[in-house]
């Protein structure tokens, strides 16, 4: 069965509420032991290990892989995360996404590089362990410049670009004249 | 006909989505064999395993075996605990079924999430 078959038996499911909320649920619940194991393994990790660096018992480990579970937690994901040195995304997003990325999905979607071995972050890596070059002038302050339409309502609309005094006491709002 | 499919249409929407789920991550889950708290062997029946699905308090438990073909999984049968125990009527139609569909490759189909 070709897999955008597999996705249309899917999205037509997809109109029951209960359904696409319980799919949603259960792309958290489910899927994601099987990754912390896989990580965990693919780090060389044993469950205590993985629970000393997380700092939490094995005996949780052991139930964070477990897709029975139902209990993952933010605040435990992001020490997980933490342990295996790897970032953790949380978001709202429409189900047509939650469904294809399920569907779609490969098993290399499994593996996630360390900090130090991510290659979109070897700029940052070299940086970290090099030395800035030349004579740079000290900055008096930094610009936040606003993209156009946005939507934030305040009694007084936010110059575009707004410098901001590097004094740690300014506040968004002493800036704008608000 | 498709037994399959008429147990998993009988089921709650919220298991539904668990044993979909669970598929679909097994179908390509870097691990293997697949981790115990996933797919389990049923003990003392030689070849046969369980989906290990929990939903709302019930134990799930369709049961399967490796094949006909290479990097195949057949589910066999729509099970659930009673007791913590399966019952074992719908062990034993596991096995006459993984025996069927090991000779006769033409009784199973693709599994249709639906």
């Amino acid at each position: 069965m070709s897999m955008s078959l597999v996705r249309q038996n899917l999205a037509a499911k997809f109109t029951d509420k209960a359904y696409r909320d319980a799919f949603v649920a259960e792309q958290i619940f489910s899927r994601l032991p099987l990754k912390i194991r896989y990580l965990r393994e693919e780090q060389g990790m044993t469950q205590r290990k993985l629970g000393e660096v997380a700092g939490m018992a094995q005996t949780w480990v052991s139930k964070l892989e477990d897709p029975n579970y139902g209990k993952l937690t933010i605040s435990t994901l992001l020490k997980v995360a933490s342990a295996f040195d790897v970032g953790l995304q949380i978001d709202f997003v429409p189900y047509s996404k939650v469904l294809s990325d399920a569907v779609y999905r490969t098993s290399g979607a499994f593996f996630v590089p360390k900090f130090a071995d991510d290659p979109g972050m070897v700029t940052a890596n070299n940086a970290v362990s090099g030395t800035v070059q030349g004579t740079q002038s000290m900055m008096m302050g930094t610009v936040i410049t606003f993209p156009e339409n946005v939507g934030i309502t305040t009694a007084a609309t936010a110059p575009r670009n707004m410098t901001i005094p590097s004094s740690k006491t300014a506040t968004l709002a002493q800036v704008a004249g608000l | 006909m498709n037994v399959i499919r008429q147990w998993s249409l009988t089921l709650p929407q919220a298991a539904q989505a668990k044993l979909d789920t669970i598929i679909l991550v097994l179908q390509v889950s870097p691990i293997w064999p697949w981790p115990a708290q996933y797919v389990s062997t049923l003990r003392g029946y030689k070849g046969i395993y369980e989906l290990r699905v929990g939903s709302s308090g019930v134990q799930y438990r369709p049961l399967g075996c490796h094949g006909p073909g290479k990097k195949q999984f057949t589910i066999l049968i729509g099970s659930v605990e009673k007791g913590g125990k399966l019952p074992k009527s719908d062990c034993e139609v596991a096995v006459e079924r993984r025996k069927i569909i090991l000779d006769y490759e033409g009784r199973t189909c693709e599994h249709e999430f639906s």
